[in-house]
């Protein structure tokens, strides 16, 4: 509270987490903004490892199906969709962390965290739905929805590190390419794992 | 001194992007190329390039009168133009995904990018003082379309 010229200025109640989550999905840039103090990065990550659990496993269904693999590797694959979705999202919203504190990042470590991995609210709606579709109607959809979950998150992304970069345009793009590009290579690579 | 942004706009570099998506659309033999196809491609994706920002600039227009009569009838341009900027890590991680990992998701990634510069556009307008979430949400819309349209005119190709 505001208590200047003896006026208190109560702040405006924050939304509850999960309604911060969903307009993450539609409108990145304000949850970013003003919401994200917050969402508690226990719960972003919980978003984030959710959805690439589903994902991995989706993709473990679809090699199942198809012969490639035992029931087996795929309660592996979505212990590595676990894995992926808490500890990569973090690491890699700790490197963006550590990139942005040279044009003066004012946000703490937890911040960047939650923001990261909230990120992926719209990619675990995308695996909900995909891993519906595969059990119900037997549909491939590691591929199609896998692949379009984790792009609308990217858009969040992007919105995070500006905000980090007091929206300086070439290095939000830099660093977006550059957390982007990890996060293909590491999916690329932990998906050869069940070969 | 703080650094103003540019009060011009320049879609070179958005009709570049653009034209990248549709070459890689038209690539899906993994390299080989088809001229035709590939010129088709390209084509297409100048075209939705074209309607794309001309339909955010006459949208957000429309939804800030005002502003637009205080700032310049550029106003909405600038602000397109500033929100295709940020089409760009969707294209080069498009291309590392399509020419290094071999994945053909190009045309998922063009409409990942389209909605992105599409919000990117509205919220350079909010910072301009446009009100409302009106303005992330239409030019975003208009991606979605805009990109499902894509998508299905990409079976005319040869």
């Amino acid at each position: 509270m505001n208590m200047a010229a003896g006026v208190q200025q109560v702040q405006p109640p924050q939304p509850p987490a999960w309604k911060a989550a969903l307009s993450m999905m539609m409108n990145p840039g304000e949850v970013v903004k003003r919401q994200m103090a917050a969402v508690p990065w226990p719960f972003s990550l919980s978003i984030s490892g959710t959805a690439f659990t589903l994902f991995f496993l989706q993709t473990g269904i679809d090699m199942l199906r198809s012969g490639q693999l035992e029931v087996s590797a795929v309660a592996l694959m979505a212990f590595l969709g676990i894995l992926y979705g808490t500890l990569g999202i973090a690491a890699i919203a700790v490197l963006a962390w550590v990139l942005t504190k040279a044009a003066g990042n004012t946000y703490t470590l937890g911040w960047t965290v939650s923001a990261f991995a909230l990120g992926y609210s719209a990619t675990l709606v995308y695996a909900v739905i995909g891993l519906i579709c595969s059990l119900v109607f037997g549909w491939k959809t590691a591929v199609a929805f896998g692949v379009t979950g984790v792009l609308w998150a990217l858009r969040p992304t992007i919105f995070t590190i500006r905000q980090m970069t007091s929206d300086k345009a070439g290095l939000s793009v830099a660093i977006a390419t550059l957390c982007g590009a990890i996060l293909l290579f590491g999916w690329a690579m932990l998906g050869r794992f069940g070969f | 001194m703080a650094k103003r942004k540019s009060k011009h706009y320049d879609f070179t570099p958005a009709y570049f992007m653009f034209a990248i998506f549709g070459l890689m659309s038209a690539d899906t033999t993994g390299g080989e190329i088809d001229i035709t196809r590939t010129l088709i491609g390209v084509a297409i994706a100048l075209v939705v390039a074209y309607l794309v920002i001309n339909l955010m600039a006459i949208l957000l227009n429309g939804a800030n009168r005002e502003l637009r009569l205080e700032k310049g009838p550029a106003f909405s341009k600038v602000m397109v133009s500033r929100g295709m900027f940020y089409m760009l890590p969707f294209v080069i991680l498009a291309a590392l995904a399509q020419y290094v990992l071999g994945w053909n998701t190009g045309m998922s990634f063009a409409s990942a990018a389209i909605m992105t510069a599409g919000a990117s556009a509205g919220m350079e307008a909010m910072k301009e003082g446009a009100q409302g979430a009106k303005n992330v949400l239409i030019p975003t819309i208009v991606g979605t379309l805009a990109s499902s349209a894509w998508m299905l005119s990409l079976t005319l190709l040869p």
